[in-house]
């Protein structure tokens, strides 16, 4: 395809992407030994009448170069021992070259170009993007779980949150065990939140749709209601949810919650001593990292508790096009508190509540999909230890050209 | 009624927490010590060692007894 040309006064300038490349004018590289007077001699022996920079020190001019070039051919910039010559002007010099003073002083010349803003990476990057297709929800693309001959069988997976749709045709046989930690409400998920992240683990295809959406449907379910049906609760409930997993031997556990964590804050010590202990129970603990950032308005927030325990796997959120999600938390706090994987985060589809379906986005629905490729690598090495599931994890990770702060290790990526 | 009254002239509210035991096995024991301290207990987690309940008019530091690991305010949490 022929480059687009633009007509501007004076010159012809090749485009890309409508931004003109050269200014017409020439930068010309002086010799460091040669000294200033010398430099404007051998100017005026090729016919330029060179101005310096020094004599615009005190200039009140906000732009000294244009003022400069409008009174002369061209400007030294005494300390950089660079001339800038006005369009047509860096000729006079070329055709002498063969004069052996000024070809000394006057080393070699380029083209002025114009320079532009850097634009953000994430503009290219919307052209490559994940989409759902008939095979899959876009995020079980991403992950790679479609070539997989793993599915998790038998894998005990405990998903702490709201409940379970226990009558959903896509989850109801896959659950195990259930209990509640909620005074008054049932297992019973009236959120959907909860049955949105068991889906993300253990559903498999879309009751008439045949879509794959579900990471590892062959696990077995347990059910630990510790958030209400508003979708709150407390440190209390949440940890007698993961003495009960631990209790039921489950190999993952996954939880879609959290508070904020304030910059410098430290994590929790008995988080992290059961996180511990859950390792050393060959169980492991992945949390969604929190979103409370909006990356777009400048701010990114530190990951919540209690991802942010050393011993607990904190997975942020992706988009389409494997850029951060803008509300996904950040590695911002020291002695813990990193990301360490990242997983599809924004628009993704999964069960609901009632039977239904629907898209949701979050660090929530990032980490159910981690955990269900943990219980993927867990099948295809039953005698892994729960640490070394954890290092599989971030070893097969797909790199990506972000921060490790936002991302980990990168992607959360199925190589089994 | 000693209590009561230092807790009410102390302006002390009653704070829900979670703590961790440093010896599961003594988890009973060190949860009745809380409880003659005028705490109560809500949960014995003794897979994890973890305790949890409300202060009482004690204070956290208070709470700090041998055997405990670590004790924290207890947090309330969210979906995400």
């Amino acid at each position: 395809m022929p480059s687009k040309l633009l007509d501007i006064p004076a010159r012809t300038i090749r485009l890309e992407n409508e931004k003109p490349k050269f200014t017409g004018r020439s930068l010309v590289l002086l010799n460091n030994s040669v000294k200033p007077v010398t430099v404007t001699n051998q100017a005026k022996r090729a016919s330029l009448r060179l101005a310096s920079s020094l004599d615009y020190a005190k200039s009140a001019s906000p732009d000294i170069l244009e003022e400069a070039l409008s009174e002369a051919d061209g400007i030294v910039f005494d300390k950089i021992r660079v001339a800038v010559l006005n369009e047509g002007k860096v000729e006079e010099i070329d055709n002498r070259r063969s004069d052996k003073s000024i070809a000394r002083t006057f080393l070699n010349s380029e083209p002025e170009r114009y320079v532009y803003a850097i634009q953000a990476r994430g503009k290219k990057k919307q052209q490559i993007g994940f989409a759902d297709n008939k095979a899959a929800s876009w995020g079980m693309h991403a992950i790679n779980v479609l070539s997989s001959r793993f599915t998790g069988k038998g894998i005990p997976v405990a998903v702490l949150d709201t409940g379970i749709d226990t009558a959903h045709p896509d989850l109801q046989s896959r659950i195990k065990r259930k209990r509640t930690f909620i005074s008054g409400q049932q297992v019973m998920d009236l959120n959907g939140h909860g049955t949105h992240c068991a889906g993300l683990v253990a559903g498999f295809q879309h009751v008439a749709k045949k879509f794959r959406y579900g990471t590892a449907p062959g696990v077995q379910l347990y059910i630990a209601k510790v958030l209400s049906n508003q979708g709150v609760g407390t440190d209390g409930s949440i940890l007698a949810g993961i003495d009960w997993a631990l209790e039921n031997k489950c190999r993952i556990i996954s939880m879609s919650l959290g508070g904020e964590a304030e910059p410098g804050e430290a994590y929790s010590a008995v988080y992290e001593s059961v996180a511990k202990e859950a390792l050393a129970s060959n169980c492991l603990i992945i949390a969604a990292a929190g979103n409370e950032s909006e990356r777009s308005n400048g701010l990114i927030a530190p990951v919540g508790h209690p991802a942010n325990c050393p011993s607990i796997m904190a997975v942020g959120a992706l988009d389409q096009q494997l850029a951060i999600a803008d509300f996904s938390c950040g590695g911002l706090n020291p002695d813990g508190g990193q990301v360490d994987i990242a997983a599809p985060g924004v628009n993704i589809w999964s069960t609901w509540k009632n039977k239904g379906y629907r898209r949701e986005s979050g660090t929530s629905m990032a980490a159910p999909i981690v955990a269900g490729l943990a219980a993927l690598l867990t099948e295809s090495d039953p005698r892994a230890s729960a640490a070394s599931t954890w290092m599989q994890l971030i070893q097969q990770a797909r790199r990506l050209d972000l921060p490790a702060t936002d991302t980990g290790a990168g992607l959360a990526y199925c190589r089994k | 009624m000693t209590d009561y009254f230092f807790y009410f002239y102390a302006g002390m509210e009653t704070m829900k927490f979670i703590a961790v035991v440093e010896n599961k096995q003594e988890i009973d024991r060190i949860a009745e010590a809380l409880r003659n301290m005028g705490c109560t207990i809500e949960r014995i987690l003794k897979r994890t060692g973890v305790i949890s309940g409300q202060s009482g008019s004690r204070s956290l530091r208070d709470l700090a007894i041998k055997g405990i690991r670590s004790v924290e305010p207890e947090r309330n949490v969210k979906k995400l």
